[in-house]
C-alpha cells in the first residue's frame, strides 16, 4: 500500500526551480576569466619573469592583474575588446612598477652582495645566455619592456606602442638605444 | 657583432630564461575571486560589526546593572534675592534657628541685624511689619 502525502504547491515550485537551476549550472560553460586564467597564467608569469627576473614577484604580479580584471569586469569579459592584449599591457605596467619600487628600495638599503645564481638556472642557461640576461637587467625598465616584447613576444613596433601606450617612434628609438647598450656590454666581456 | 647576431642571442637567451619556469614551479592555481582581493567595505565589515556588538553589549549591561535610585530628590527651590515677600506668604522658607530673635520693630532695624542675603524690604511694602507673623 502506498500513501501519497499532499505537498503544498509552493514547495513543489521550489523543488522544480532548484532542479532546473542545477541543470542550467551544470550545462553552462566555465566563465571566460577562468578559461583565460588557465590558458594564460604560465605565459604571463614567464613574461613577468623576463621583466623582474624573480619568480615569486612575477607570480604576484600576474595574480594581481587577474584579480583586478575580475574585480573590474567580473567573470564575463564581454566588455574587454582584447583580453590578451589587456593582460600583457597590465603585466608590463605592473612589472615596471615593481622594478621602480625595487630601485627605490635599493637606494635606501645598504648594498648587498649579488646572490649566486641557482644551480638549476646555471644548468639550463648557458654561459652566453646568462651574460645576455645579466646585461638585460642593467637596462632601464622601459628599454627592457621593449626588448622583451620585441624579441620574446614577437610584437611589431605598432603592437608594442599600443601595449605600452607610447608612440611608435619612441618604441623605435628605445629599442635602438637598448640594442646599442647591449652590444657594448656584451662586447666588453 | 652584427645586429642579427645580437638579435639571435637575445631571442635564445630570453627563450631559455622563460623555459626555466614551468607549471610545476608555480604555486597552486587559485582562480581570481572576490575573496582574493576584498573590497574596502568587505574588509571593514567585520571590525564594524564587532564594534557595534560591543557597543550594544555595553549599553545593555549599563541599563540592566545600573543602581536603582529609590527616592529622587525634589529639585530645590532657588533662592531669588530679588523676590519680595508678599503679605499672603505665611512664613519664610528659610530655616530659622531655635534661638529667640529680637523682635522686629521696623524694617530698617531688621535689615541691620540680618545678613545681606535676606530680602531687603523697601518702602513699597510697608505692610510687612504688621502682617508678618512674629516667631515668639
Amino acid at each position: 500500500m502506498i500513501f501519497v502525502l499532499p505537498m503544498p504547491p509552493s514547495l513543489l515550485r521550489w523543488m522544480r526551480g532548484a532542479a532546473s537551476s542545477r541543470v542550467v549550472t551544470t550545462a553552462a560553460a566555465a566563465p571566460a576569466i577562468y578559461e583565460l586564467y588557465r590558458e594564460r597564467r604560465l605565459p604571463l608569469v614567464r613574461l613577468a619573469v623576463l621583466m623582474v627576473d624573480d619568480l615569486p614577484t612575477a607570480e604576484d604580479i600576474v595574480q594581481d592583474v587577474f584579480t583586478r580584471l575580475y574585480r573590474r569586469h567580473g567573470t564575463s569579459l564581454d566588455a574587454v575588446d582584447d583580453p590578451n592584449a589587456y593582460l600583457v599591457s597590465a603585466v608590463m605596467n605592473a612589472a615596471r612598477s615593481a622594478l621602480r619600487r625595487r630601485r627605490i628600495a635599493r637606494a635606501y638599503l645598504p648594498p648587498r652582495p649579488v646572490p649566486a645564481p641557482a644551480a638549476e638556472d646555471e644548468a639550463l642557461l648557458g654561459t652566453g645566455d646568462h651574460e645576455v640576461i645579466q646585461a638585460l637587467g642593467r637596462l632601464t625598465a622601459r628599454q627592457r619592456q621593449v626588448i622583451v616584447l620585441r624579441y620574446w613576444s614577437g610584437l611589431s613596433q605598432q603592437e608594442i606602442a599600443a601595449t605600452l601606450g607610447i608612440s611608435a617612434g619612441t618604441v623605435k628609438s628605445t629599442a635602438h638605444r637598448a640594442l646599442t647598450l647591449l652590444r657594448t656590454r656584451l662586447e666588453e666581456r | 657583432m652584427t645586429e642579427t647576431d645580437l638579435e639571435r642571442r637575445l631571442r635564445e637567451a630570453l627563450s631559455a630564461r622563460a623555459t626555466t619556469v614551468t607549471s610545476r614551479d608555480l604555486r597552486p592555481a587559485s582562480a581570481p575571486s572576490r575573496t582574493a582581493g576584498r573590497s574596502t567595505a568587505a574588509r571593514w565589515s567585520l571590525p564594524i560589526a564587532a564594534g557595534l556588538a560591543a557597543a550594544a553589549v555595553s549599553v545593555t549591561a549599563f541599563a540592566l546593572l545600573r543602581p536603582a535610585d529609590p527616592t529622587p530628590a525634589p529639585p530645590a527651590a532657588p533662592a531669588s534675592p530679588s523676590s519680595s515677600p508678599s503679605p499672603s506668604s505665611p512664613a519664610s522658607p528659610m530655616p530659622r534657628s531655635t534661638e529667640p530673635e529680637a523682635p522686629e520693630v521696623t524694617p530698617s532695624a531688621a535689615t541691620r541685624t540680618t545678613s545681606t542675603a535676606e530680602p531687603t524690604p523697601t518702602r513699597s511694602t510697608p505692610a510687612r511689619t504688621t502682617l508678618a507673623p512674629s516667631p515668639r
